[in-house]
């Protein structure tokens, strides 16, 4: 349950940060069209939101938002470092 | 910022002088703060890894046991035993007793405590603080009187909040940049990792800064106090009520057998566990044995206790956290110092505070690479320049040498050296002095070569000389199953390569040309490039 939030709170962030132009510029090419930004940020949203949902079961009431927020942080990270060094990977 | 100053400042150009000099005058005392706070989730590791004499405790009964037959043979007749049990994380059992009209000594080593290891037996581990010595010293400091110490961490984590909520407004793009680090543009590339570190941690920044004040409140916000007690003594005498201890009758009786008292107190505890021991009269008819709960059990930091009859094993009486203000103060210092976290909440926590400390450490060095720039003579820098420039190699690669350097003399010093305990934490000391001197007299680009070259050694070494010269090296660890002792080697192996990574990134860097290597993997990262053009300087930092 705990990797389960973890891969929501990832899926999460990487559906909000394709929704922001610069990002989606960088890895897909030109602006996000505005129905599939909405798209996006809707479903990152929904996968954070998830994320909570597995961590409270994971862990509980009071610890389960310690560890979301926590897995926030780390799930963030990665998807930081990838928007970074995927674009410049790519041909 | 050194400049003129503007005639009117917008509000936040005023908070970024704010966040830009709070951070900076106590950026140093911050770093070490957070790095040790950081390192202390893995206390109990730590003092395991220092101790491997005693090994991995699997059923806590049997050390009890052992704790107990050692008492028996040595004391029948103490005022009070007392027994500190490990849990999953620590070594072995501490077992020490009270005569009549024999108190405990004040300080230094108490002659009737011995340690008891898995098998019930009693070992001598060497003498080490452990991982005490980093916790203490996140929070005490060293060779100051405790009580300035924690006036210093107090106002230091004061400048800390101001920096936090300063910085938060002065962030001008706080969600725009969420997910944006720009590599090799020189002082933008420190902003945005500064940012990133400050931003996606930033509920952890926010509570373990609240929550530490939290800790020491009473020290820091007596007044609180002051109105409603008499004195201190009478404050803490009614939040810290200890039970008392009984008058034996004088008649003698055997005790209650311990397996079924600690099993009656988890049941009592909903399946909690037993971390404390004391039995006071020991085999006297008015025999007492209060057993306190592990303070990893539960979120709330508190005070839970089941008195039991000596020699029956019934409850007598039961102590838990009822006050909701000492229970909204024991969840704060319960989530600071995350005692109850389980494993991968603890990793969180670890990797939270490591950013925290990146953080600290990227807004020091980012302090340099905005005023490189405006240099009127970049051959000889003003003071100030120099001293946060000379300070910040011997703080951030210093003081992780230093360090490792405590672990180094763990395993070197002589086990019969008197005093050995000290004297692993003076060697960390005197590399930390040595160390920062060296930042002083080595150009700066050699000093943080050399300098994180050393603390990677360091680091990279350790796993091998245990491998090599100690029978608890990685190999044997994996093979016994002790978790923790081999997850302490890989980490401090992991530790050192993101060292080794941040030296070859300051080697191959090349300060002419605005192209910074920065080490991805690196917790903390190295000196900052010259850079072309500063824009925005006002407003950012």
């Amino acid at each position: 349950m705990t990797l389960a939030a973890l891969l929501l709170c990832l899926a999460g962030f990487f559906a909000l940060s394709l929704a922001m132009p610069r990002h989606h510029a960088a890895l897909i090419g030109g602006p996000p069209p505005p129905r599939r930004r909405l798209l996006l940020k809707l479903a990152g949203w929904l996968c954070l939101a998830l994320g909570l949902v597995a961590s409270l079961l994971a862990w509980g009431l009071a610890w389960g938002v310690v560890g979301w927020l926590g897995l926030l942080t780390a799930a963030a990270a990665p998807v930081l470092l990838a928007q970074t060094w995927w674009p410049r990977a790519r041909p | 910022m050194s400049g003129k100053i503007p005639k009117a400042l917008g509000f936040r150009q005023s908070q970024a002088g704010l966040h830009t000099w709070t951070g900076l005058l106590v950026g140093w005392i911050l770093y070490l703060i957070f790095l040790n706070g950081a390192v202390s989730y893995w206390r109990e590791e730590i003092t395991r890894w220092a101790q491997p004499e005693i090994g991995v405790t699997r059923d806590v009964e049997t050390v009890a046991r052992g704790a107990i037959a050692h008492l028996q043979a040595v004391a029948p007749k103490a005022t009070t035993w007392s027994i500190s049990l490990p849990d999953e994380r620590a070594g072995g059992a501490t077992a020490t007793f009270r005569e009549k009209g024999r108190p405990a000594p004040r300080r230094g080593v108490d002659p009737n405590a011995v340690t008891i290891g898995p098998d019930g037996q009693v070992v001598t581990p060497r003498d080490t603080e452990g991982g005490d010595a980093f916790y203490r010293l996140h929070f005490d400091l060293r060779y100051v009187p405790v009580i300035w110490g924690r006036w210093i961490v107090g106002f230091c984590t004061m400048f800390m909040l101001v920096a936090i909520v300063s910085g938060v407004i002065t962030h001008k793009k706080i969600f725009a940049d969420f997910f944006t680090f720009r590599p090799g543009k020189g002082q933008r590339s420190w902003l945005d990792g500064h940012n990133a570190l400050a931003v996606l941690a930033l509920p952890f920044h926010a509570m373990i800064t609240y929550t530490g004040l939290i800790t020491l409140m009473v020290l820091y916000v007596p007044w609180g106090v002051a109105a409603n007690y008499p004195s201190k003594t009478a404050y803490y005498a009614q939040s810290i009520t200890r039970t008392k201890p009984v008058k034996p009758s004088g008649e003698a009786a055997p005790l209650a057998d311990i397996g079924a008292v600690l099993k009656s107190a988890e049941r009592a505890w909903d399946g909690g566990h037993a971390g404390l021991i004391r039995i006071d009269a020991p085999n006297d008819k008015a025999a007492r044995i209060i057993v306190t709960r592990r303070a990893s059990d539960t979120l709330v930091d508190g005070r839970w206790e089941i008195v039991f009859d000596g020699v029956t094993g019934q409850i007598r009486s039961q102590v838990a956290p009822t006050s909701s203000g000492m229970i909204a103060r024991g969840g704060m210092v319960g989530l600071h110092a995350g005692r109850f976290a389980p494993m991968t909440m603890r990793w969180l926590f670890f990797l939270s505070g490591l950013a925290g400390t990146a953080m600290v450490a990227t807004g020091l060095v980012l302090w340099i690479a905005k005023r490189r720039q405006k240099l009127a003579d970049p051959a000889r820098p003003h003071f100030g320049f120099r001293l946060v420039e000379r300070l910040n190699i011997g703080t951030i690669a210093g003081l992780p040498a230093a360090m490792a350097v405590f672990l180094w003399a763990n395993r070197l010093l002589p086990l019969n050296l008197a005093g050995r305990g000290d004297w692993e934490v003076h060697a960390m000391f005197i590399a930390w002095g040595v160390l920062l001197l060296h930042g002083f007299v080595r150009p700066p680009r050699r000093g943080w070569i050399e300098q994180l070259s050393l603390t990677a050694g360091l680091l990279l070494a350790l796993p091998v000389f245990n491998i090599a010269a100690a029978q608890h090296g990685l190999v044997a660890s994996l093979r016994s199953g002790d978790t923790a002792m081999a997850v302490m080697d890989l980490t401090l192996l992991a530790l050192g390569a993101a060292f080794a990574a941040m030296a070859v990134g300051v080697a191959h860097h090349k300060p002419a040309q605005p192209k910074a290597r920065r080490a991805k993997t690196a917790p903390v990262t190295p000196k900052a490039p010259a850079t072309p053009a500063r824009k925005a300087e006002e407003v950012e930092a």
